[in-house]
């Protein structure tokens, strides 16, 4: 039987302002759930068909959104000590916007004698600016089944609501709390508002923003990356190579990554320097988001068997050697607003 | 050392800003081992080098300037360091396109980790080493203890993609005159883009959060200025990967606007200053639908202002369904005293127009444009737009008489449209070395005007190979500059194209008539772009030619902006003498721009007429038009 790729996380949770009042957010066995909303489903069933949305639902609704979203390990975390600072206040004021927020075009463009001018540009503009690459990040999949990851039913949900999007040229809400209502051919608008969700998700904390990544980490590796090949390779990169740097303390900038079954670390050939490494697509949610990419000076390249908090892995004492057996164990609380820390308990 | 000296005081490019000239504290060794003697130069402020190395025909004005943060030499280092790939023919299109994609991205990640800062390079300690890498740390050597394990073939794009950047970063001096600083501002729309949003992000508080916790460090934020020069490097490469048609520009600014946001959303939101923001509406260009007449004028007026008589020379009437304006060229009157002149709204307020059509309506025209302290190039803008039907419009600017021109009568002169569409890559190729032919002579420019970083990229992605012939004449071409580039290394010599080869014969020339002649030749659209020439301005090292043009890009000006997707503007004169164009200053808004394009080298004094052509990856148009000089004003 396959270990599932969430087995090596604990429980994670989060509280969120939702009504007036402080609800939990539980994400656990690669769900995320509303634990103060016992009729979550149909709550999210009635927000899809107009009704009024719950945040806790809006927010299990862009989970699912995002879980397949390579914007996601983009923006998300490339090592424990890479601190988000992303303010989920600030995110859910981008996502609902100013009253009376109108646009107008601006002189672009560099000024008489072609000095472009220190325009004041702030997030708005930045963000602004940004749209039109999410709809290129936002690849959908391959079509390979369906996808389950995210909480099962609300993952369902999630889909009627992309359908009525897509036909209708709108995503229609009413009334307050409920999802930003568009008027048809608002795609930016939607597009801003996507990555807004897409940052307040990350603004649950380092815990979701790992737990996130590797949601979206899963998905994409069952599956042949087709033209996502570029993004995942830059993902597993921007992370694979700090842990093998980390590892041998050299410069990451010495180690250059692949996206590969065989799981190798080795030197560079032909008298280069460096170090190459190749891993799979399902590192990045099996090992590097639980934490588990670097323990007690091993590398670990895989996931024999897990259940949280105790694991056994893969992993390499130096490069280029066979990978051996450990057994090891997450040693902090599952909660705890640090790190995963994970020990080595046998071999 | 003695010859190199004289011939940078006295090259052109150096004359004006070259501060102060010593030789460099240490010395360098070319990859023949010898000395090479570099010279460290000021300029403007900015200090750079210019090596001694080669003593070919080239002029010291035209070497490359040497990385000046890290004191570099460009020239002679490199070529040891960069390993050359993509030997062979390039692969599909599909895969080269992917590998572009991934070599983009892999800079990003770079550039974000570098701008985070990565945590600082030790030694293990004993104890949080695994036994094992203790021993191959203390007992065998690195490699011996990796020696025995066969070594794996990887992606060799992966593999080097890091080196790479290593090698070419930060080499693309910024130039240093107003021409060449207008050049670069106006180089990349992305970059531009980038540069800007950074500095939002700089607003935005980067500052005040910078170090407040000093155990953070080594995930945060170093500060704007890794991130401001990463952005701006993989802004370069996106914008001339997607000149080259190696990724769509929307997926090229996918990944700009991807790593921007990578880097805000690790310093803080600012939702108040967001919001203060009003959304910025990214307006497309383009193309005008319908007629587009331009009419030569060639009529010197004169108006008064505060400061005295402005002279000026209407050159030519341009109507179009979203445009109507008169080019105008001339000079400000002298400033008593050697003052500085006023602010430009002194002066500018005098410089308005009018004018009545056929069916008696009246329009009205502002000036817009710019100037020095005495040349003023801009246009006269009329508003509203007369309607294309209009058979006449009689211009009245100043206190002088009424023009009347004849708009019924059609365009005199007109391009012919040759549809050869070139390789994109290759084209991509031929316009770094037109700009570089273009740029060697503006103030400061130097070396900045090649692109290192991609054309290193197209070679590690295999978009290019060493038999492609636009490098061949790039390798040509820099050889015959004296320019030893590894960009080129291995790459046989082509033969210089006529038009290349006249220019560079003709680079001291300084045989140029003075004088000013009106003309007006509408051009077809090529690569997404219209143009209209509407004046010549000739004198005895330069001559300039003012242009109007649209874009029909989806990122606004970038096409015209970046130097590497407008279409190249070649001239040849009757004499024989090939002439080569480079942006020189100008206005780009909503689409529309208003550029002085530098002629180099001079007119033959004995031309009588100038072929012009565009040349673009779409094709070619090429039209004839007479010269007849008058008076500079």
């Amino acid at each position: 039987m396959t270990t599932p790729w969430w087995a090596t996380f604990g429980p994670a949770e989060a509280t969120w302002r939702c009504g007036g009042l402080e609800h939990r957010l539980r994400w656990e066995a690669g769900r995320l759930t509303a634990a103060d909303h016992p009729e979550a489903e149909g709550e999210l069933v009635l927000g899809t068909l107009g009704g009024d949305q719950p945040e806790c639902i809006r927010l299990l609704r862009a989970w699912g959104e995002h879980s397949f979203d390579l914007d996601v390990l983009m923006l998300g975390p490339r090592c424990s000590a890479d601190t988000l600072t992303v303010d989920s206040r600030g995110a859910e004021q981008l996502r609902l916007g100013p009253a009376g927020w109108a646009g107008h075009a601006l002189r672009s463009g560099p000024a008489p004698g072609g000095v472009i001018p220190g325009k004041p540009l702030t997030w708005g503009s930045l963000w602004f600016s940004t749209l039109r690459s999410f709809a290129v990040n936002a690849r959908v999949l391959p079509p390979s089944g369906t996808a389950t990851y995210g909480p099962g039913p609300a993952a369902r949900a999630t889909q009627l609501v992309r359908l009525r999007t897509t036909q209708g040229g709108a995503f229609l809400a009413h009334g307050p709390g409920s999802a930003r209502a568009f008027l048809p051919g608002m795609a930016q608008d939607r597009e801003l508002a996507r990555r807004a969700e897409l940052l307040e998700l990350l603004g649950l904390g380092p815990a979701f923003q790992f737990r996130l990544c590797a949601t979206v980490a899963a998905a994409w590796s069952e599956r042949d990356p087709g033209t996502a090949r570029p993004a995942l390779t830059a993902a597993l990169a921007g992370r694979l190579a700090p842990a093998v740097a980390a590892w041998l303390h050299i410069n990451p900038d010495n180690v250059s990554c692949s996206i590969g079954a065989e799981r190798a670390i080795t030197e560079h050939g032909g008298g280069r320097k460096g170090m190459q490494a190749a891993m799979p697509v399902s590192w990045l949610s099996q090992v590097w988001a639980p934490g588990l990419a670097l323990v007690d000076g091993h590398l670990v390249t895989g996931i024999i068997r897990a259940e949280f908090p105790n694991a056994d892995v893969l992993a390499l004492g130096v490069p280029g050697g066979e990978p051996t057996a450990l057994a090891v164990r997450c040693e902090n609380a599952a909660s705890s607003s640090r790190g995963p820390r994970w020990r080595i308990t046998g071999q | 050392m003695q010859a190199l000296t004289g011939q940078a005081l006295t090259g052109q490019a150096l004359t004006v800003q070259l501060a102060w000239l010593r030789r460099a504290a240490a010395p360098r060794l070319n990859r023949s081992g010898q000395p090479v003697t570099c010279f460290e130069i000021t300029l403007s402020g900015r200090i750079g080098r210019v090596c001694g190395e080669s003593a070919g025909p080239a002029r010291a004005g035209a070497k490359l300037l040497c990385d000046p943060q890290r004191s570099r030499c460009i020239v002679c280092s490199r070529v040891a360091e960069v390993s050359v790939a993509g030997s062979g023919q390039p692969q599909a299109d599909g895969d080269v396109r992917e590998r572009a994609e991934t070599y983009l991205r892999l800079l990003a990640e770079t550039e974000l980790r570098r701008a985070l800062g990565s945590p600082a390079i030790r030694r293990p300690g004993l104890g949080t080493a695994s036994l094992p890498l203790r021993a191959a740390y203390q007992v065998l050597p690195p490699a011996a203890a990796l020696a025995a394990r066969a070594v794996r073939p990887l992606d060799p794009l992966v593999r080097r993609v890091l080196a790479t950047r290593e090698r070419v970063q930060g080499r693309a001096l910024p130039a240093a005159s107003p021409a060449a600083r207008w050049a670069f501002g106006a180089a990349s729309g992305l970059a531009a883009a980038v540069s800007t949003s950074v500095g939002a992000v700089e607003r935005g508080g980067w500052q005040v959060r910078r170090g407040v916790r000093s155990r953070q460090a080594a995930g945060r934020f170093h500060g704007p200025g890794p991130a401001r020069e990463g952005l701006d490097r993989v802004g370069r490469l996106a914008s001339d990967f997607a000149a080259a048609e190696l990724i769509d520009l929307a997926a090229a600014e996918s990944i700009v606007d991807g790593l921007a946001w990578t880097l805000a959303a690790r310093s803080g939101l600012e939702p108040r200053g967001a919001w203060a923001m009003r959304r910025k509406i990214r307006r497309r260009g383009s193309l005008p639908v319908g007629r587009v007449v331009a009419i030569p004028l060639g009529r010197p007026v004169t108006v008064q202002s505060e400061d005295g008589p402005i002279k000026l020379v209407l050159l030519a009437l341009v109507l179009a369904p979203d445009r109507a304006e008169v080019i105008v060229t001339g000079r400000l009157p002298t400033v008593p005293d050697g003052r500085a002149r006023q602010v430009h709204h002194h002066w500018s307020r005098s410089l308005r127009g009018s004018a009545t059509d056929d069916r008696g309506a009246r329009y009205e025209a502002h000036f817009t444009g710019g100037s020095d302290q005495s040349r003023i190039d801009g246009a006269l803008r009329f508003h509203p737009i007369p309607p294309a039907q209009t058979r006449w419009l009689e211009v009245r600017v100043g206190e002088t008489d009424p023009l009347r021109v004849q708009l019924a009568e059609g365009q005199p002169v007109t391009a012919d449209l040759g549809e050869e569409p070139a390789d994109p890559v290759e084209r991509f190729l031929d316009v770094q070395a037109e700009r570089f032919l273009s740029r060697r002579w503006l103030p400061g420019a130097g070396g900045a005007a090649v692109a290192p970083e991609a054309t290193a990229a197209l070679r590690e992605i295999a978009a290019v190979w060493s038999g492609s012939p636009a490098l061949r004449r790039l390798a040509a071409l820099f050889r015959r500059l004296g320019c030893d580039c590894p960009e080129t290394q291995g790459v046989p010599w082509a033969d210089l194209p006529e038009p290349w080869a006249s220019v560079l014969d003709s680079q001291d020339a300084t045989d140029g008539p003075a004088g000013i002649s009106a003309l007006a030749v509408v051009f077809p659209e090529i690569d997404g772009t219209r143009c209209v020439l509407t004046g010549l301005r000739s004198e005895p090292d330069s001559a300039s030619l003012q242009l109007i043009g649209w874009s029909g890009s989806a990122l606004g000006w970038l096409p015209f902006a970046g130097e590497t997707t407008r279409p190249s503007v070649w001239a040849r004169d009757s004499a024989g003498r090939w002439h080569v164009a480079a942006g020189n200053g100008g206005e780009f808004v909503d689409g529309h721009a208003n550029l002085t394009l530098r002629l180099t080298p001079p007119i033959h004094p004995k031309a009588t007429s100038l072929e012009i052509t565009l040349l673009g990856k779409s094709g070619r148009a090429t039209a004839t038009v007479p010269l007849a000089w008058q008076d500079m004003p």
